[in-house]
C-alpha cells in the first residue's frame, strides 16, 4: 500500500521500535528479569492481503490479546502468538519452571496483561510522539486459528475498503525463552488522514 | 391498541428504562469504582465498602492512594494514573501482581484473609471517567494451585513408572520414590523399609537423604514395642507420630532424630498383591505435625508405586530363577552351571587355584521309575538333590543337567584328595535308601571327577573329561568314583 511515503513508513517503524522498547523496559521491571523485544518487519496491507498473510505466515493455532483503541486513529490492535508457545511465554513471565499442559484462566489473564502492556506502549508512543491523543480499551485474551482469525479480529466489520492493516513482526526473548509473535493493528482509514498529517508534520519539524 | 408483539418488543426496553443503574452496580459481586480525571473516587459500590471496611462517604472524593497511603503497589498506582490522565485501559493480573489492593475476605470460618484479585481499569468513552473493576479470583487461584500440584505429582509419578517399566534396579526406583516425596513435601526426609527374609524385622532399603540413618544393625523388630513404622505395618494404615519427642517408642532413636533434625514420623504401609504388607514408606518432617489431606494422598500413592516396583522386582527375580533352575529339584540348571563354571574358571585362573568338577549319574534310577512310577522317581530325585546340597559349601554348585544326571562344582579344592573325599560322601548319601511311605527306594551313583587345571583348562574339556570318567566308573562296577589321570 502506498498510503505512506518511504519516509513516513520509516518513521512508523522507528516509532514502533521506540514503543516496544518502552514495553520491554516495563515488562523487565515487572518480571524482574531482562525482557528483549525487537521489530524485524512492519508492513501495511489491505484486508484481503491481511487475510492471505494470516493464512500463509501465521501458525495454524494462535493465542492472542485484543484491544480496541480510538483517538487520532481508530481501530483494534492484537498481539498474536503460536498457541503452543503462549504458555511457555506466560511461564517465563511468572518465573514458573513447570510447563503445565493446559492454559488456565489465570494464565489467560497474564497473557492479556502482557498484550495490554505491549499494545498500550506501542499506541501511546505513537500518539505521544506525534502529539496526538489516543484512548485504549481493556484487553481481551482469546484463542483462535488462522482461518478464524479474520472473524476474531472483526476484520470485515465496516467498510473493508477503508480498513488498513499494519502487521508487525515482533521477537520476544526472556529467560531462555525466545519466540516470534505478531502485532496486527486494524486501522479505520477514515482516521488515516489524521495519521498521515501527524506523520507529515512530525517529519516537517525534523527538517 | 398495542398488539402482543409490540408489547413483547417494548417490555424489555421499559424495564431497562426503569432500572436504577446505581442499584445494579451495588448488587454486583465484585468491586466497582468510578474515578474522575484526577483519580478521585466519585462512585464506589457496596462490595468495595464491605471489603475495605470504609464507609461510602469516607471513600468519595478520595484517591485510592489517599485511602491506602503507602500500601498501593507502584504498578497499580501507575496504571490508575495512566488510565485517568492518558486514557489507556489496563489489566493487572494476579500472576504478575500478587498484591494489589489491601482487601480482605471472610472465610466461611469467619477469619479475615487477603483477597486474591485482578483489576481492570477502563477509561470510559464520551466522558472523563474511568471505571475500575476489582475481581475476586480467590477460587480461581485455589483451582490453579490444585491443578499445578496435581500436575506436578503426575509428572513425578510418571518418571517413577518409567523407571519401573524400563527395568531400572529396585534400589534406584525406591530412591527415586523417596526423592519425589522429598520434592513435594519440603523439609522432610523419607525412607523405604522392607520386611526382611525372616519376616520378623523391618530393614531400611532406601533412605537417600538420611546419612547415617542405618537400621541394618538395629532394625525394627516387629514383635518388640511398637514404633511408628511397625504400628503402620501391623495396623495396615497410615501411622502418625506428630512429635517424636513426646513418643516413648522413639526413645532409642532420639539422638539420631535430633542429629538428623527429625521432628515427626508419618508411616504408610506398603501393601503388595494379595493384601500382603511388605514394608513401610516413612516420611520424617523437620517440623512437628500431622500430614495434610494432600500429603496423605501423596504418601498413599508413593507407597502404592513402591509396591508396584517391589512386585515387579519379585516377578523378575522369579522369572530369572525359573530360567536358571530345575523346577523339580530347585537346583541350578545347565545354563546357570555354565555361568558359574565360566566365572569360576576365570577366578581360579586369576588366583592360581584348583577346583573340581564331578559328573554324577544315578545307577538303577530307570528301574525305580519303571517299577514305582514317575512320581516316586521325582520324589527320589528331590530328596537326593537335597542330600547332595547338604554335603557342599554354599559357594559350591550342584546342578541337575538331565533326567538323573547332576554336575557338582567344588569352587576350590586344596588337593585332589579333598575332591575325592567329597565324592565319597556324595556316594554314601546317594546310596542311602529313601523311605517313601512303605517303600524303601535305593539307588547308587557313578561319579567322574575332573580337576582344574591338571585335567583341563576349559569348561568343555573339563565337562567332557568328567563325563568320560563317569562312564569308566560305571564300567568299573558302579557306586564308585573315577578320575582319568
Amino acid at each position: 500500500m502506498d498510503l505512506f511515503s518511504a519516509d513516513e513508513h520509516d518513521l512508523i517503524v522507528e516509532l514502533m521500535n521506540l514503543g516496544v522498547g518502552r514495553a520491554a523496559h516495563a515488562l523487565s521491571q515487572l518480571v524482574n528479569d531482562e525482557v528483549l523485544l525487537s521489530v524485524p518487519r512492519l508492513e501495511f496491507i489491505s484486508v484481503p492481503e491481511a487475510q492471505r498473510a494470516f493464512h500463509d505466515d501465521l501458525p495454524p493455532f494462535l493465542a492472542g490479546v485484543m484491544q480496541n483503541f480510538e483517538g487520532f486513529i481508530n481501530g483494534r490492535a492484537a498481539l498474536l502468538f503460536p498457541e503452543a508457545r503462549s504458555l511457555e511465554l506466560v511461564n517465563a513471565m511468572i518465573g514458573e519452571e513447570l510447563s503445565a499442559d493446559e492454559i488456565t484462566e489465570l494464565e489467560h489473564e497474564t497473557l492479556a496483561e502482557l498484550g495490554n502492556i505491549l499494545l498500550n506502549h506501542c499506541l501511546a508512543t505513537l500518539a505521544n510522539q506525534l502529539h496526538q491523543q489516543i484512548k485504549t480499551d481493556i484487553p481481551r485474551a482469546f484463542n483462535t486459528n488462522a482461518d478464524e482469525l479474520t472473524r476474531t479480529l472483526n476484520l470485515h466489520s465496516g467498510d473493508t475498503d477503508n480498513t488498513l492493516v499494519m502487521l508487525v513482526q515482533i521477537d520476544f526473548s526472556l529467560r531462555n525463552s525466545a519466540l516470534r509473535g505478531y502485532l496486527a493493528f486494524i486501522i479505520d482509514l477514515h482516521s488515516a488522514d489524521t495519521f498521515v498529517n501527524a506523520l507529515r508534520s512530525y517529519l516537517a519539524e525534523l527538517l | 391498541m398495542q398488539s402482543s408483539s409490540d408489547l413483547s418488543g417494548n417490555c424489555p426496553n421499559n424495564i431497562l428504562d426503569n432500572l436504577d443503574c446505581t442499584d445494579l452496580l451495588h448488587s454486583l459481586d465484585g468491586g466497582v469504582l468510578l474515578l474522575d480525571a484526577q483519580c478521585r473516587i466519585i462512585f464506589c459500590n457496596r462490595w468495595f465498602c464491605s471489603h475495605t471496611g470504609f464507609t461510602e462517604s469516607r471513600m468519595l472524593g478520595q484517591t485510592l492512594n489517599q485511602l491506602f497511603p503507602g500500601q498501593l503497589p507502584p504498578a497499580l498506582q501507575d496504571a490508575i494514573e495512566t488510565a485517568c490522565h492518558q486514557r489507556l485501559g489496563r489489566l493487572l493480573s494476579y500472576q504478575l501482581h500478587k498484591r494489589l489492593l489491601p482487601l480482605q475476605r471472610r472465610t466461611p470460618g469467619g477469619e479475615s484473609r487477603p483477597l486474591h484479585q485482578s483489576i481492570l481499569i477502563q477509561p470510559l468513552s464520551r466522558s472523563e471517567l474511568t471505571l475500575v473493576q476489582c475481581l475476586d479470583i480467590t477460587n480461581a487461584v485455589k483451582r490453579e494451585q490444585h491443578l499445578r500440584a496435581g500436575e506436578r505429582i503426575l509428572k513425578l509419578e510418571r518418571k517413577v513408572l518409567e523407571l519401573i517399566a524400563t527395568g531400572d534396579s529396585l534400589d534406584s526406583v525406591l530412591d527415586e520414590i523417596c526423592s519425589t516425596v522429598e520434592q513435594l513435601i519440603p523439609h522432610a526426609a523419607t525412607a523405604v523399609m522392607l520386611l526382611d527374609e525372616s519376616g520378623s524385622q523391618l530393614r531400611i532399603k532406601s533412605s537417600p537423604s538420611l546419612p547415617g540413618f542405618n537400621l541394618r544393625e538395629d532394625s525394627l523388630a516387629l514383635n518388640g514395642s511398637l514404633t511408628t513404622c511397625t504400628r503402620a505395618f501391623q495396623t495396615r494404615t497410615l501411622a502418625v507420630t506428630h512429635d517424636i519427642r513426646q513418643d516413648e517408642s522413639w526413645q532409642p532413636w532420639r539422638d539420631t532424630a535430633t542429629r538428623l533434625q527429625i521432628a515427626a514420623c508419618w508411616a504408610q504401609p506398603i501393601v503388595a498383591a494379595y493384601d500382603e504388607v511388605v514394608g513401610v514408606f516413612a516420611c520424617y518432617p523437620q517440623h512437628t505435625g500431622s500430614p495434610s489431606e494432600s500429603e496423605r494422598q501423596l504418601l498413599q500413592r508413593m507407597a502404592h508405586l513402591a509396591s508396584i516396583a517391589l512386585e515387579r522386582h519379585r516377578r523378575m527375580e522369579r522369572i530369572r530363577f525359573l530360567a536358571l533352575h530345575d523346577p523339580l529339584t530347585g537346583l541350578p540348571n545347565r545354563s546357570l552351571l555354565n555361568e558359574h563354571l565360566g566365572r569360576n574358571l576365570r577366578r581360579a585362573h586369576r588366583e592360581g587355584q584348583q577346583f573340581a568338577l564331578m559328573f554324577i549319574d544315578l545307577d538303577g534310577f530307570k528301574l525305580i521309575n519303571d517299577r514305582h512310577g514317575h512320581d516316586a522317581g521325582d520324589d527320589l530325585l528331590s530328596v537326593l538333590a537335597g542330600r547332595m546340597t547338604d554335603q557342599l559349601r554354599g559357594t559350591d554348585t550342584c546342578a541337575r543337567i538331565g533326567g538323573d544326571e547332576f554336575v557338582v562344582m567344588l569352587e576350590t579344592v586344596q588337593s585332589p584328595e579333598s575332591a575325592t573325599q567329597v565324592a565319597d560322601k556324595i556316594l554314601q548319601c546317594l546310596s542311602t535308601p529313601v523311605q517313601r511311605g512303605p517303600l524303601s527306594l535305593q539307588v547308587s551313583a557313578s561319579i567322574g571327577i575332573a580337576l582344574y587345571p591338571q585335567d583341563g583348562t576349559s569348561a568343555d574339556a573339563l565337562l567332557t573329561l568328567a563325563d568320560d570318567a563317569m562312564y569308566q566308573a560305571k564300567a568299573r562296577g558302579k557306586n564308585c568314583w573315577h578320575r582319568i589321570s
